[in-house]
């Protein structure tokens, strides 16, 4: 008929332990939003990601930061403009990445072909490639953000390399052009 | 080559630290966090249901005191001047003010929940009022509420006084509206008893509340852990753990050393929560910025 005491007891407790959370997974997932979404639409994503968290609190496993991810991840899906926002992804990574380190272009090839190398991955291999590697996180918790099973971003990384592996073995397309992203359909 | 693929990617990656503290600066963080935590202000618990067919409207009205004390206030005033006549009810007094309102004050926060039920009865309310032990900020506030559409039941929060003392003391009671015909309930904070924990909590350096001013936000663990001690005061520790991406809390048994406390909750009248971390607190208003406020 009514929560139990100890249900209701920690309400504040909640609301602390919440806004540590805040603190703490702040920046990461601002990192995440801002690198697929422009500045206007991230502050809006970014509050929708966390008013959810609030909300399914109850849910969020003790690793937090993959959940959350796995929520911004599925509120920037939900815009209606995120097959544009998916297709700038390279664009933006290209705006505001470091210079590549001339070790790197001697041993992989130049900055160009290695954007282009990445926009022949299809989304989901993007996304498994970026979350390991730019965030850090493992094929479990990668799995965690996509809502897939761990033996599926293992597939998706291992093809994602492959790709690159072969794009940029092959010469490298005209300065200026990158190639279209592909979609998930085309391959997984 | 993998090596080769990874480092090519972390060197693409954006300039992720900069780029958020542009675009997100902490007025802005702060407003997101409000706006997340404003969705559902008592949302711990599943909301309660309850037998019947029709909907129900569960109402949450623990952060609006600003809107409470307005309402009180003037609840008070038509008390004070309108035609309001007022009747005993045993444990509970009802006043009818001049727009029609009915105000119900607890004489006795300890009274038995049957009295309660049965004073609400006799005036021919399906109220059930619950009362539960809560810190001394908490007293008279909402801790949840359920009831049907058609008019409403609200907090009465303090501005009047039972015992007609006036002054600082915290009245528990509820308003009634005029068009109010459905059941429903509503708890509110009342004082506890010694030994009792509290059925809600807020943070222990809130105005009013046993740690405010105190000096021991802030303060290393070890020193808060002794003027806790010395004050009758039990500690239980929390403290965040970070691994690699991952973070959870612990709970050491005594004062985690090289940490300091970053916050507090009162979970019964000698009995405290403290959470601490291992960097200094920041004395950042967007730390808590209820916390300690007017201490400085």
């Amino acid at each position: 008929m009514r929560p139990a005491a100890e249900d209701r007891s920690f309400d504040a407790v909640a609301r602390i332990a919440f806004e540590r959370l805040y603190e703490r997974h702040f920046d990461r997932v601002a990192g995440y939003v801002l690198a697929r979404t422009d500045r206007d639409d991230a502050g809006e994503a970014l509050a929708r990601t966390f008013e959810i968290a609030w909300r399914r609190r109850a849910e969020m496993p003790v690793d937090s930061l993959p959940w959350l991810l796995g929520v911004a991840r599925r509120v920037l899906a939900d815009s209606r403009r995120a097959e544009r926002r998916r297709g700038a992804l390279i664009e933006r990574i290209e705006a505001h990445s470091r210079p590549l380190v001339e070790t790197h272009e001697d041993a992989i090839g130049d900055r160009q072909a290695f954007l282009q190398a990445l926009s022949e991955l299809t989304p989901d291999q993007l996304e498994a490639l970026l979350l390991t590697t730019w965030e850090g996180l493992s094929g479990k918790q990668a799995a965690a953000v996509l809502g897939c099973s761990r033996g599926a971003v293992a597939v998706r990384l291992h093809r994602a390399r492959r790709r690159l592996r072969d794009v940029l073995e092959e010469p490298a397309a005209p300065a200026g052009q990158l190639p279209r992203m592909r979609s998930a359909k085309e391959t997984t | 080559m993998t090596d080769d693929l990874d480092r090519l990617l972390l060197a693409l990656r954006p300039r992720q630290a900069e780029l958020v503290a542009e675009v997100f600066p902490p007025a802005r963080r702060r407003e997101i966090l409000a706006g997340a935590m404003r969705e559902q202000p008592i949302p711990a618990a599943p909301a309660p249901t309850r037998r019947g067919p029709r909907p129900r409207r569960r109402i949450a009205l623990l952060l609006a005191p600003v809107l409470a004390a307005a309402l009180a206030a003037v609840v008070l005033a038509g008390a004070l001047t309108g035609s309001g006549a007022q009747q005993a009810a045993g444990a509970v007094v009802f006043h009818r003010t001049a727009s029609g309102e009915v105000v119900a004050i607890v004489r006795d926060p300890f009274v038995a929940q049957r009295q309660l039920d049965l004073a609400f009865a006799d005036r021919g309310y399906r109220i059930h009022v619950e009362l539960m032990p809560v810190p001394p900020g908490l007293v008279g506030r909402v801790i949840y509420a359920d009831q049907q559409s058609g008019g409403r039941i609200e907090p009465l929060l303090r501005g009047l006084c039972a015992s007609g003392g006036g002054g600082d003391c915290r009245t528990v009671g509820v308003v009634i509206s005029r068009s109010y015909k459905g059941a429903g309930t509503i708890a509110l904070g009342r004082p506890a008893r010694a030994g009792e924990s509290y059925a809600s909590a807020a943070s222990a350096f809130a105005t009013g509340e046993r740690l405010h001013c105190s000096g021991l936000l802030g303060a290393p663990a070890g020193q808060a852990q002794a003027r806790l001690r010395a004050q009758g005061i039990a500690v239980e520790w929390r403290e965040d753990v970070q691994a690699g991406t991952s973070s959870s809390s612990t709970s050491p048994r005594s004062a985690p050393s090289g940490s300091y406390v970053w916050e507090g909750v009162m979970t019964a009248p000698g009995r405290v929560v403290l959470f601490v971390q291992p960097r200094p607190w920041p004395g950042d208003p967007a730390h808590g910025s209820l916390n300690d406020r007017g201490c400085r």
